[in-house]
C-alpha cells in the first residue's frame, strides 16, 4: 500500500482514535502507580511500556517516540525516580518498537513475544545501569523476572488494545 | 518501489526521522539525570510537576485501599472481637505504662536540672498516611500527604510505633518525600540498647537492608541486639528502637566488622506514620534549692 496515498497513515485524521491511545498509555501509567506490597512490586512489569511498545509497533498508530518521552517523564515524578531515566528508557524503548513496525505485525505471536523479550530485557538493562552509575542502586535479582513477566502479558495487551486499533486502520485499510 | 515524487513529498511530510527524535529525546533525558537534585530548577520543577499528580496518584491508590478495607470487614467477626479483646488488654496494659511514664519523666526532668542539664523530649506533629512507595530499587522512598502547609519542613522524623521509620527529605505544599532508613546512603547515629556502644547505620538500597559501619572487628555486638537512636543528630529524637542486628561477619584482614541489621518498624505493611521532632532543650533553671 502506498503510505502517501493514505493520509490517515499517522491517525491524524482519527483525533477521537489519537485520544484513546493516549486513554489506554494513561490507563496503564495508573494502573502501574497502584500500590503493591514491595515484594510484588519488585516483579512488577512495566505495563506503561508494554502500551508503549505495542502502539509504536502498530503500522496506524500515532503514538510516537515524544509520546513515550513525556510518558517516561511523568513516571519520574511520579515514581520519584531520577528525572529522565523512564524518559529516556521509554524513548529507547519506543524507538525499537518503531524500528520493528510493520515487520512484527507479519510475525507469528511467538517470535513477536521473543523480539518483546529482548526490547523488554535491553529497556530494563538500561534502566538498572544508570540507576546504578547514579547512586550505586544494587541489583536484586527477583527484579529479574519483570521483563519475563512482562513479556507473558503481551498476548493479553494485545488482545486488550486490538479493538482501539481497529479504530486507527482507515476505511481503506481495514475494508 | 515507490515514484521519486511521492518519495519526495514523504520525506518533507514526515519531519523529524524517528531516529533523530530517539536521539534529541535521549540528549535531553541523560541531561535531565545529571542535574537532578544538582540544580534549584530540576527540583522546583519537579515539586511543581509531583503537586500536579498528588492528588491523581491519591486517586488512583482510592479503590486499592477501598479493597483492602471491603476484605478488612470480611474479617471473621470472632477474629474482630478476639482483637478488641486483645486491644483493651493493651490499651489498659498501656494506660499504666503510660501513668509510670509520666512519673518518670517527671523524676528525669528534676534529676536533669539539677544536674544542669537540657530537658529531651519529643514532640508529636501529626499522623500522615502513605501515598506512593518509590519503586528505584535503591531508592527506598516514599511520599506521603502531609506537606509544608500542614507544617512539615525537611530534617523531620518520620516513626511507627513499632519504631524509627525514615526522615523528610523534601516537602511539598500538600505532600512530602520520606527516605526511609534503608534508602542508599541514608545515615542513623544508634547505640546498642545492651552496652550503649554509639555507631552509624547505614541503609543498603534493598527493603528492610541497612548496616552498621565503621563499628571495630573487636566491637561488643553480637546478633539480636537492639539499636536505639542515640540522639545525637539531633533528627531523631534519643531512645527509639531503630533495627536489630542480624548477623556479625568478623574478618582478620578487616578493620571493620560487617554487620548487617534489619529496621524495626515494619514500612511494607504500615500506611499511617507519625511526623516529630525532638522537642527543643528547655531551659535550664539552674540546680533546684
Amino acid at each position: 500500500m502506498n503510505t502517501l496515498s493514505n493520509p490517515d497513515r499517522r491517525g491524524r485524521r482519527h483525533g477521537g482514535s489519537g485520544l484513546l491511545v493516549t486513554l489506554s498509555v494513561v490507563v496503564a501509567f495508573f494502573i502501574d502507580l497502584a500500590p503493591l506490597p514491595a515484594s510484588l512490586d519488585l516483579i512488577r512489569p512495566d505495563l506503561t511500556l508494554l502500551v508503549l511498545l505495542f502502539w509504536s509497533t502498530r503500522t496506524y498508530s500515532p503514538a510516537n517516540v515524544g509520546t513515550s518521552w513525556f510518558a517516561g517523564l511523568f513516571k519520574d515524578i511520579a515514581m520519584l525516580t531520577p528525572l529522565g531515566l523512564h524518559a529516556g528508557v521509554y524513548c529507547l524503548g519506543s524507538w525499537g518498537g518503531l524500528m520493528l513496525r510493520r515487520r512484527l505485525e507479519q510475525l507469528p505471536l511467538a517470535t513477536e513475544m521473543v523480539l518483546v523479550f529482548v526490547l523488554l530485557v535491553l529497556t530494563f538493562a538500561l534502566q538498572w545501569s544508570v540507576g546504578h552509575l547514579i547512586d550505586d542502586r544494587p541489583l536484586v535479582e527477583a527484579e529479574l523476572l519483570s521483563p519475563l513477566l512482562g513479556t507473558l502479558l503481551w498476548p493479553l495487551v494485545r488482545v486488550l488494545l486490538a479493538p482501539l486499533e481497529q479504530r486507527l486502520l482507515p476505511s481503506s485499510a481495514s475494508d | 518501489m515507490q515514484p521519486v515524487a511521492d518519495r519526495d513529498v514523504e520525506l518533507f511530510r514526515r519531519g523529524i526521522s524517528p531516529t533523530s527524535k530517539c536521539l534529541i529525546g535521549l540528549s535531553v533525558a541523560c541531561a535531565l539525570v545529571a542535574l537532578d537534585g544538582r540544580r534549584q530548577w530540576t527540583e522546583t520543577a519537579r515539586a511543581e510537576l509531583q503537586r500536579g499528580l498528588a492528588p491523581i496518584q491519591q486517586l488512583v491508590a482510592l479503590p486499592w485501599r477501598s479493597g483492602e478495607q471491603s476484605l478488612q470487614y470480611l474479617t471473621l467477626q470472632q477474629d474482630l472481637l478476639r482483637r478488641v479483646d486483645q486491644l483493651e488488654a493493651e490499651n489498659d496494659r498501656l494506660r499504666i505504662e503510660a501513668r509510670n511514664i509520666d512519673l518518670l519523666q517527671q523524676e528525669n526532668s528534676v534529676l536533669r536540672q539539677l544536674q544542669d542539664l537540657p530537658t529531651e523530649g519529643l514532640a508529636l506533629r501529626r499522623a500522615v498516611q502513605l501515598v506512593q512507595r518509590g519503586r528505584d530499587g535503591a531508592s527506598q522512598r516514599f511520599l506521603i500527604n502531609a506537606g509544608s502547609l500542614e507544617g512539615l519542613r525537611p530534617g523531620l522524623a518520620l516513626v511507627a510505633p513499632d519504631g524509627v521509620v525514615g526522615q523528610v527529605i523534601a516537602v511539598d505544599a500538600h505532600s512530602a518525600q520520606v527516605a526511609l532508613l534503608s534508602d542508599q546512603g541514608q545515615a542513623t547515629p544508634v547505640q546498642i540498647a545492651r552496652n550503649s556502644l554509639r555507631a552509624v547505620l547505614v541503609g543498603e538500597g534493598l527493603p528492610n537492608r541497612a548496616s552498621l559501619r565503621f563499628l571495630a572487628n573487636n566491637a561488643d555486638v553480637k546478633p539480636g541486639d537492639q539499636l536505639l537512636t542515640s540522639g545525637l543528630d539531633g533528627v531523631y529524637p534519643p531512645g527509639m528502637p531503630v533495627a536489630t542486628v542480624l548477623t556479625v561477619e568478623r574478618d582478620s584482614q578487616s578493620d571493620f566488622a560487617i554487620v548487617a541489621c534489619r529496621p524495626s518498624a515494619a514500612t511494607e505493611t504500615r500506611r499511617h506514620f507519625v511526623v516529630v521532632e525532638p522537642s527543643a532543650p528547655a531551659p535550664a533553671d539552674g540546680p533546684a534549692p
